[in-house]
This record gives structure tokens, sequence and C-alpha cells, in this order.
């Protein structure tokens, strides 16, 4: 019995490292889970700053953001991008469990399916024309580099005109006017448009989504 | 006349609920099972680098609550046992300690051959990851499965040849 009873507390002993591990990481998923808060209500701000105002502020507090705590970092680059770093105690995925492990290598490789396990399923918000704070990072400091794309986007011609159905009508340019237009590498907005016209790009959206 | 004979010489079930031990070895079987699949996640969790607080409380909370009650309800029935040693041989206790032997004996074969089919992946360089930590996380469910299905072997085993 008294083994018996050893190995119950060995068990015993286990756990209670564990529990005051896990602890501990409840008070920094705590102090994360404000940090994310703050960095959501920053993104907000600074995103509609930017589009209203068509450049990006020279710091936080003439965007008319306050309070920001010192795990949130704003450093202006340019008159059109700025970088944004967030700092976390802990990692946050999608989970990195026995589930999400073994399943998706041994059970989706026998039953056929794709999957490979990445390193506890992080996705990281990659740069962008706007600021978006992911639901999911990494320990330490995450940066983000904005570029206001949208202020440098060349403008549509004011005599474009499309019909209701869809097609321009007769007094637009066609759009193989427009594209050679746009794609004489002389012009202002050649740098902008350069994939598009390479035929690296495929659409307008495509443009719009880079 | 013969109606009744024949109702009489049926074969009767001998256990049709369970004894009052038997539920308490039920107890223990899911208090068994809670316990050894929290420990396999949450040891598999922090192998795969996960620090997360809530991809780790809930397996941490199952153990919390199934580990002490696995224990109390082990020990009080180890007790009864040494008390009235025919309590070994009913029917419910040699019920749940061959369900648990086998499904324990099932999640072991699986296991070794997932670990088998992932080392053989290795050698063709399809697999991506960390090679270690995937081998550790099929060696702690081996060892958990492995140790639950060895000590109701030998158990058995020793009941089978006499010894305590």
């Amino acid at each position: 019995m008294s083994k018996i009873k050893l190995g119950f507390l060995v068990l015993g002993l286990i756990t209670a490292g564990l529990t005051v591990y896990v602890v501990s990481l409840g008070v920094g998923a705590r102090s994360d889970a404000k940090t994310e808060r703050k960095a959501n209500e920053i993104a907000t701000k600074l995103n509609s700053y930017v589009q209203g105002k068509g450049t990006v502020p020279e710091s936080l507090t003439a965007a008319d953001i306050k309070d920001v705590p010192s795990t949130i970092s704003y450093t202006k680059k340019t008159s059109d991008s700025y970088e944004f770093c967030v700092t976390y105690k802990n990692a946050k995925t999608f989970g990195g469990s026995l589930v999400s492990t073994l399943s998706t290598t041994a059970i989706s490789r026998a039953t056929g399916m794709p999957g490979s396990v990445s390193s506890g399923g992080l996705y990281t918000p990659s740069d962008g024309p706007t600021l978006y704070i992911g639901t999911t990072h990494t320990k330490g400091k995450n940066c983000q580099t904005v570029t206001n794309y949208y202020t440098n986007m060349p403008s549509i011609p004011d005599d474009y005109m499309p019909s209701p159905s869809g097609s321009s009508s007769s007094s637009a340019p066609s759009s193989s006017t427009m594209e050679s237009s746009y794609c004489d590498p002389s012009g202002e907005y050649y740098t902008y448009v350069k994939d598009y016209c390479s035929g690296t790009t495929t659409s307008h959206t495509d443009l719009m989504t880079q | 006349m013969d109606n009744e004979s024949n109702k009489s010489q049926a074969p009767v079930p001998v256990v049709q609920v369970l004894s009052v031990s038997g539920l308490e070895y039920a107890m223990q079987t899911l208090m068994l099972a809670g316990w050894s699949i929290s420990l396999v996640s949450l040891a598999t969790s922090l192998i795969n680098g996960s620090r997360e607080f809530t991809t780790l409380t809930y397996p941490l909370s199952v153990l919390l609550v199934t580990l002490p009650l696995f224990a109390w309800l082990f020990i009080r029935l180890r007790r009864q046992e040494a008390a009235n040693p025919a309590q070994k041989l009913e029917a419910s206790r040699r019920r749940f300690a061959q369900l648990t032997q086998l499904v324990s004996f099932v999640v072991s074969v699986v296991t070794l051959i997932s670990l088998v089919y992932y080392l053989m992946q290795i050698i063709s360089n399809e697999q991506t990851g960390s090679v270690w930590k995937h081998v550790a996380s099929y060696l702690v469910i081996l060892v958990v499965a492995k140790a639950i299905f060895l000590y109701y072997w030998f158990e058995n085993h020793s009941m089978k040849w006499g010894k305590k």
C-alpha cells in the first residue's frame, strides 16, 4: 500500500507543479488580454485617422490616443508608413495540443487528407495598408509596418463613367487606353501599378488588396 | 406446467445491476480515464510548445478533479479487497479491469503504429516540424497506456498464479 501512496504522491506533486505553472501563465494571459484590447482600440483610432487625414500621425498623442501602455509602441517611418509594435508576455495560438498536433499528422495522413503541423498554429498579421491586431501572436514583440497605399493610388479619371450595365460608356476611355496610360514607366503612378501592368496581378481588386 | 419448468431452467443473468462495490469500480475506471487523458493532453501540449493558459486550463482542471477522486477510490477499494479477498473475483471488478486493459492495449498498439509510421515518413523526408516533439508526444501516450495495461496485466496474472 505504501508503494501506491508513493505513486500517488509523485502524481500529486507533478499536478501541483503544473498547477503553479498554469496559474503563472494565467497572470500573464490577463495582462496580455488587457494589452490586446488596448491595441485593438488604438488600431481602430489609428486607421480612421489615417483614412480621414490621408497621412500618418507624428505620434499616438497627435492622433488623440491617450493612456498607451508601455507594451505598445508606435514609430512613424515616413509620411505614409509607421511601425506598430505590441509586446506580449505569452504566445497565443490556435492550439498546439494533442489533437491539433497528432491528428494533423497521423490521422490526416491515414485518411489521405493534406495536413502538416505548424509550429503552434500561429497566425500573425502581415504588413499591410491598415493596422490589424490578430487574434494570435508570438511571445515578445509583435511588429507591423503599415503603409498607407490608398492615398497614393491613381484616381479614376473624372470622365470615366461606367454604364448601369457594367460596361463603360462610349465617352469613357477603353480599358486598353487606360492601361497604356497607367502602364507608362515614366508615369507618376507606375510604381504602384507595375505588378498589374506586368501581369503579376490580374485585376484591380488584386491591386487594391496588396 | 411444462412452460413453468422451462422457465425455471432458463439461464438467469448473474449480474443485472452493478453491485455496491461494482459501482465504485465503474467510477474508478472513469476517473482513471479522466486523469490519464488529461495528463497526456497536458504533457503533449507542453512538449509541442503550447504555453497558453487557455489550452492548458481545461486538461489541468480535469486532472485536478479526477486524480484525487481516483486515488481515493483506488485506495478505498484496495483496502476492501485486502479485508475481503473474494471481492477481487467479483464480476463487475473483472469486467472493468478487462475493459481498461483492452482500451489501454488498443491505445498502445495504435500509438505504436503511428510512431513507426511517423519514423518511416522521416526516412522519406516527408515530415515537417520537430521530430523529437512528435516522438516525445507518442512516447508520453505509450508510457501512460502501457503503465495502465501492465498494472492490470500483472495483477491478473498474479491472481491466476495465486500470488497476492
